[in-house]
This record gives structure tokens, C-alpha cells and sequence, in this order.
């Protein structure tokens, strides 16, 4: 009897220390998560932490307000506005701005100009910014092509200002996100955030791991000319890199059947539309942002052979229902 | 081992057998827990300046029409949910654009229905969506 009693007792403590361990390696961790409208477009930033997250995600938000006030160029006391009103003169800038510029010119002479900052005066033509969109006069985009040169921004390191021509005028669609995701990556990783996912519109950057799923966080790539599907058989899952998309459907105006999209040539002044969509996958989401903007204007042969010759990027490619991406971009697909 | 089960009854056994299964349901509770977590049904979510105005489970979409009118700063927009799909109906005369009735039905998770001059968005949220995120 006294034998049978120690074999239940040893049984009883191994079920309450294999409990035990299990209560341990289980998951404390939770999602914490919010959405919100900012940029025009939904910001969603998903974290996963054992502490409470709540104050980190508002601060991540606070980020994204507070810069955005400051690269936005329609808000009159943005730090971009002050840059294109009273460039001529100089406007001095914290070192991050500068660096930001330092970065923008940098990027426009890699894209050999296909994407340039300096860009506004041609989106303001085509009512692409504020008012109503509308093809413009052919005189009114040569006058805005000769506004367009990303060399005419000075970076006076010595006193931290910048310099910009009295008519040319910088907008930075094409970065403001990605540089924006970059800021609210670096505040989550010196929070000791390591498992985290940012969306911006479309424009991604993740770190880590979704633990509570089990798997890389996984991505969507939105199949052009079809409302809201996106292509099944090309599941993204990532566990670090950020992926931006530049399609023609995101802002857009049809006439006379022809669609505008608000992806507009520096070189022509009117709206690139060789390709439908480009998607890339790069180490951070500024450059995310600007290549595939950059890529989408330079065309399907040209965008193909600078993929190609990159090591730092891949990239997925629609022409008229066409797909093609590149080698390394392969290594990126849900392995299913 | 034969001299042990030698000294034990039947009952012994029984009891032996129902540790063990208890301790295997243990150990698989939270992991059965968090998968019926992950099972939730569909719910359309609107929101208006980053608020949420209203959560709609899909469910009750089904065979029931349900309209909601949201107001932004350009006047009233109307929204249209019905089994299981949901649109922008119709924007305020205002948006020159009226991008996000182009857009159409959306039906699953991933996609969202933007209305950049009304500050509206649309989008369905599951759990049992296996993507993270859409990359447009």
C-alpha cells in the first residue's frame, strides 16, 4: 500500500513540474497593436512584448506625428515648408534633418534622378498635391522639368542649413514613410523591442519574429487592376528588411481613358506607365520607399537590370498582368 | 517493472493512466487555449481620424444589408456592409477623386478602403488571417 501511495505521489509531482515548466516556457508575450490614420494613410504598428506595450506603441505614434509634421510640405509650419519658402536665404536644420538630406541627394544620384526631391512644382501641376487633378499644359510642365534638379539642394555642413533656389520646392512622397518607419524601427529596437511590425500604407519594416503564430511575419503583395486581391502564390515572410510597393493605383485620374497616376517622370513630366506595380525588398524602409518609386519610373528593362546588378536589394515587377522578380527575392516566398 | 506491476491493482493502473492523461491535457491546454483565441469570426472595423466609429462582425452582414453614414470634414460618407463584403457607397460631392468607391467591395482581411479627404478607413480584421500585412 505504502509503495502504491509513493508511486501516485511521484507521479502527482511530475505532472505539477511538467505544469510547472510548461506555465514557464509558455508564451507571456502578448500583442500589442494600433492603427491609426496618419499621412494620409493607416499606420498599424504591431509589437510583441511580455511587458505592457501600450506606451511604447503610443510613443512609436508620437514619432510618427511629430515627424510627419515636419516633412510634411502642405503644413505651413513643417520644417520642409520653412525649407521651401525661405531656402534661398538658408534654413537651419537639427543634424537629423540634415542627415535626412544628406541621404535624399544621395539616393537621387544613385537613381541617376528618377527619383528627385525636388520634384513638387511637376505633382502641383498635375493637382497631384492639394486641388483637383487635371493634365497639364505642356509649357507649364517644361517650366516645372526645369525646377526639377536634386543638385540645386545645398547642405552647408558647417552651420547645419540648407539651401534651395527660390521657385524649386521639395516634396518627399516617395521617402517621408519609409524614413518615418526607419525612425519608429530605431526608438522600438532601443526599447529592447525585438519581434515588431510596421505598415505605413503598404510600406513595411519588421524585426523578428511573430512568436504568438509561430513563423516570420508574413506579406501580401496587392495584384494590380484587381480591387483588393493580391497574389496567393507569392506570400512574402520576412523576419527582418522592410518592402514598399509603388503602384499605379494609389492615387490616379482617369481621362479620355487613359490612366494618371501620380507617379510622374522628372525626365518627361508626365506619369511613368510602362509598369502596373514594383515591389522591393531592401534592408531599410527609407530605401524600400525611394527604389521602388525610383524603379516603377525607370521601366521594366531598365528596373530588371539595376535589380539585377544590386546586391543590397530584390524586387517583383507587373507589367500588363507580367511578373517577374528577381533571384534573391525567390529566397523571401512562404515555403509552403 | 513486472515486480511492480505484480503489486499493483487494476485501480492502481487506472489511476496511473489518469495522471498521465491529465498531465498530457496540461500540457496542451494553453496550446488549445490560443488556438481557439485565433478562431474569432471577421469583423469590419471604420474608422474616422484614427478613431474607430464602428465594428461590424460579418456575421451579421449575412443576408442584412447595414449602411453607415460617417461624417468627415468634406460632408458625409456612406458605407455599405452586406454578407460579408464591405464598400465605400457613396463619397460627399466633394472629393474630386472619389478613389474609395473605385475601390469596390473588399471582402477578407489585408486589403482597406482609404478616403484620404474624409480621414476614413475601412478594413476587415481576423484572426485567422495568416497575413501580418498587404504591401500596395
Amino acid at each position: 500500500m505504502k509503495n502504491k501511495i509513493a508511486i501516485i505521489i511521484i507521479l502527482l509531482i511530475i505532472t505539477i513540474s511538467l505544469f510547472l515548466i510548461v506555465q514557464q516556457t509558455e508564451n507571456k508575450e502578448k500583442l500589442y497593436t494600433e492603427k491609426v490614420f496618419i499621412m494620409d494613410t493607416v499606420v498599424e504598428i504591431k509589437i510583441i512584448s511580455e511587458n505592457d506595450g501600450n506606451d511604447i506603441i503610443s510613443e512609436s505614434i508620437k514619432i510618427i506625428k511629430d515627424w510627419n509634421k515636419r516633412l510634411d510640405r502642405y503644413n505651413n509650419n513643417s520644417m520642409i515648408s520653412k525649407i521651401n519658402n525661405y531656402g534661398e536665404s538658408g534654413v537651419e536644420v537639427s543634424s537629423e534633418m540634415r542627415e535626412l538630406f544628406f541621404r535624399l541627394k544621395e539616393y537621387a544620384k544613385l537613381t541617376e534622378g528618377n527619383f528627385d526631391p525636388t520634384i513638387a512644382p511637376l505633382i502641383d501641376i498635375w493637382g497631384f498635391g492639394e486641388g483637383e487633378n487635371k493634365i497639364p499644359d505642356k509649357n507649364d510642365i517644361k517650366s516645372a522639368l526645369q525646377l526639377i534638379n536634386y543638385n540645386d539642394i545645398k547642405i552647408d555642413k558647417g552651420n547645419n542649413k540648407i539651401y534651395l533656389p527660390k521657385e524649386s520646392k521639395i516634396d518627399l512622397g516617395a521617402a517621408a514613410k519609409g524614413f518615418i518607419i526607419d525612425k519608429v524601427y530605431e526608438y522600438l529596437k532601443e526599447n529592447n523591442i525585438d519581434n515588431f511590425f510596421i505598415n505605413a500604407g503598404g510600406n513595411i519594416r519588421v524585426s523578428g519574429l511573430n512568436t504568438l503564430k509561430n513563423r516570420k511575419w508574413t506579406i501580401g503583395i496587392r495584384k494590380p487592376r484587381f480591387n483588393n486581391q493580391i497574389y496567393n502564390d507569392y506570400i512574402l515572410e520576412i523576419s527582418k528588411g522592410a518592402i514598399a510597393t509603388s503602384g499605379d493605383y494609389e492615387r490616379y485620374f482617369i481621362k479620355n481613358n487613359k490612366r494618371y497616376s501620380h507617379l510622374l517622370d522628372p525626365n518627361t513630366g508626365y506619369p511613368a506607365r510602362e509598369l502596373q506595380s514594383v515591389t522591393i525588398y531592401s534592408s531599410n524602409a527609407m530605401s524600400a520607399d525611394i527604389l521602388s518609386t525610383a524603379l516603377f519610373i525607370m521601366g521594366w528593362e531598365n528596373a530588371k537590370k539595376e535589380i539585377k546588378k544590386s546586391d543590397n536589394i530584390a524586387g517583383f515587377l507587373i507589367k500588363d498582368g507580367e511578373i517577374w522578380y528577381s533571384e534573391d527575392f525567390e529566397d523571401i516566398f512562404t515555403k509552403n | 517493472m513486472y515486480k511492480l506491476l505484480k503489486i499493483m491493482t487494476a485501480y492502481d493502473i487506472m489511476i496511473i493512466i489518469g495522471v498521465i492523461l491529465l498531465s498530457i491535457a496540461i500540457l496542451f491546454l494553453p496550446f488549445w487555449n490560443s488556438e481557439n483565441a485565433d478562431s474569432g469570426d471577421q469583423v469590419i472595423y471604420i474608422s474616422q481620424e484614427g478613431e474607430i466609429v464602428q465594428k461590424i462582425p460579418v456575421k451579421e452582414t449575412i443576408n442584412n444589408r447595414i449602411i453607415v453614414e460617417v461624417e468627415g470634414p468634406i460632408g458625409t460618407s456612406i458605407i455599405e456592409a452586406y454578407n460579408g463584403k464591405v464598400r465605400m457607397k457613396e463619397a460627399p460631392e466633394k472629393d474630386p477623386e472619389k478613389i474609395c468607391v473605385k475601390t469596390g467591395w473588399i471582402n477578407r482581411a489585408g486589403p482597406s478602403i482609404i478616403c484620404v479627404p474624409n480621414k476614413i478607413s475601412i478594413w476587415i480584421e481576423s484572426e485567422k488571417s495568416d497575413l501580418d500585412g498587404v504591401t500596395w
